[in-house]
């Protein structure tokens, strides 16, 4: 194998260096994603969609071209990956520069021609999307928002949208996502300190339902305060 | 034959026929990659499943851009990105800790009513941007939230006050029906023995269920689905 040739390119790849020139550009690649987080969407979703979508051009022509710099490819990627995360803590930072602010299509069950013909959204294209999010009356809409990421955002009127508890006088109850308290047969102490919970106590209640905790997939602590647990499957 | 071998090899000048040759080759190529791709990259999108999917295609329709490029390149380059993306997924089911380093948590941006600014913060939103999502996701609202968690696919799930919620059956203690999905009973006039066996149910149950809709004939069935409460429905093939 020629490193020189794995690292700047040459006349020809051989099997190995393009195994592990796809490795190193994967992991790049999957380190660079990973730094970035879920900002791919807001506001500059198409932006980062694009340079994805970029930079996996990139790291594909650096994998399969052997006259490719490799080298030049990692720095292509940290380089693009960073200016992208600037540039996201830009549009967090000062919104206003990039200037785009939701756009409102209905208002109380009244299209608003001028800002459909400012939005370019066609009458169809408005129903297609009121449709989709269960609107089919347009009477039943109080407003409709043409987000900035171009989704449409649907609020229907009070009286046409499901009684709520309120309503009918039902005293409150707790919600919220369950705590995670086992997880695959073992305790998950970081989640049951906050709690104020102890192990034996868990013990305790994992017995009551007749199991152990290494026969537990999955027990979680339910909003209602109750335990809900998932049993592992005997393979 | 000696032609068509032509356009696989390293080639500077590749016909209008050559690139023809290689374009089926390529789809046929996507067909598998598809085939392949575990279920996950279709479901819960993170930026990294995007950047895999348009590498497969890049690497898909190389040899269509670059004449030299040969398919055997393609391959096995295609296969060195399956092995570790297969490998890591096998990794990321089987240990908790190798999977929180790969992928990303959840982060609570409001918790009790209470936005969290360091969360927030931590993950470039900002006011305009958490309002836009939250009227994506159906509660326009911040008072009748009690939970936002930007999951790692970028969006955003919403838990709601129980006030703001719609009351269900156990408010008013109504006694329900079982829950579930229906099972198929008959597709496109062939019966599904399999789903029978496992109801426990006979073919000429079915066919007496049948018998008294009036329908004699199974093929005349283009669906029948029997639901978790013992409801039957039924669609009859329409003749032209």
């Amino acid at each position: 194998m020629d490193l020189n040739s794995l690292w700047s390119g040459g006349n020809s790849l051989n099997p190995l260096e393009i195994f592990l020139r796809v490795t190193i550009l994967y992991f790049s690649i999957l380190f660079m994603t990973r730094l970035m987080g879920p900002r791919q969407v807001g506001i500059v979703s198409a932006f980062n969609f694009i340079t994805h979508a970029g930079m996996a051009h990139v790291a594909t022509s650096r994998m399969v071209n052997p006259e490719s710099s490799l080298t030049a490819a990692l720095i292509i990627i940290v380089v693009a990956y960073s200016l992208s995360l600037l540039l996201s803590w830009v549009d967090y930072k000062f919104p206003s520069w990039v200037g785009t602010s939701p756009i409102s299509l209905v208002k109380n069950g009244q299209i608003l021609q001028s800002n459909l013909k400012k939005a370019y959204v066609t009458m169809d294209d408005l129903l297609a999307q009121l449709r989709l999010k269960k609107a089919h009356n347009l009477s039943e809409v109080a407003s409709a928002v043409l987000e900035p990421m171009g989704e449409l955002s649907v609020v229907k009127k009070p009286e046409s949208s499901p009684v709520t508890r309120s309503m009918m006088k039902i005293p409150e109850i707790p919600t919220g996502t369950g705590a995670i308290l086992i997880y695959d047969g073992k305790i998950e102490r970081q989640s049951l300190k906050p709690l104020g919970l102890q192990d034996t106590w868990l013990e305790q209640e994992i017995a009551k339902k007749g199991f152990s905790i290494p026969q537990i997939l999955l027990a979680t602590l339910e909003s209602t305060g109750s335990i809900h647990v998932s049993v592992k499957s005997h393979e | 034959m000696n032609k068509i071998i032509e356009f696989f090899q390293s080639n500077e000048l590749l016909s209008n026929t050559g690139f023809a040759t290689r374009t089926v080759v390529s789809i046929i190529l996507i067909y598998f990659m598809s085939r392949f791709l575990l279920k996950r990259a279709a479901g819960q999108f993170t930026a990294f499943d995007f950047v895999f999917l348009w590498m497969l295609g890049a690497l898909a329709v190389a040899p269509l851009l670059d004449g030299k490029i040969l398919f055997a390149t393609t391959i096995l380059a295609t296969a060195t990105l399956y092995l570790w993306h297969f490998l890591i997924s096998w990794l990321s089911v089987r240990s908790h800790t190798f999977a929180s380093l790969i992928r990303r948590q959840s982060t609570l941006l409001v918790e009790k009513g209470i936005i969290n600014e360091k969360n927030m913060r931590k993950s470039f939103f900002n006011n305009d941007l958490l309002l836009a999502e939250m009227r994506l996701a159906e509660a326009h609202d911040l008072k009748e939230v009690n939970q936002v968690r930007l999951e790692p696919s970028g969006h955003l799930s919403i838990v709601k006050n129980s006030k703001n919620l719609p009351p269900t059956p156990a408010d008013f203690k109504i006694p329900v029906p079982p829950g579930g999905l229906p099972t198929v009973l008959i597709n496109n006039g062939k019966v599904i023995q399999e789903n029978l066996i496992l109801l426990g149910l006979t073919e000429v149950w079915l066919e007496n269920q049948l018998f008294k809709r009036g329908i004699i004939n199974i093929k005349d069935m283009y669906l029948a689905t029997i639901s978790p409460d013992g409801e039957f429905y039924y669609s009859i093939k329409n003749f032209h």
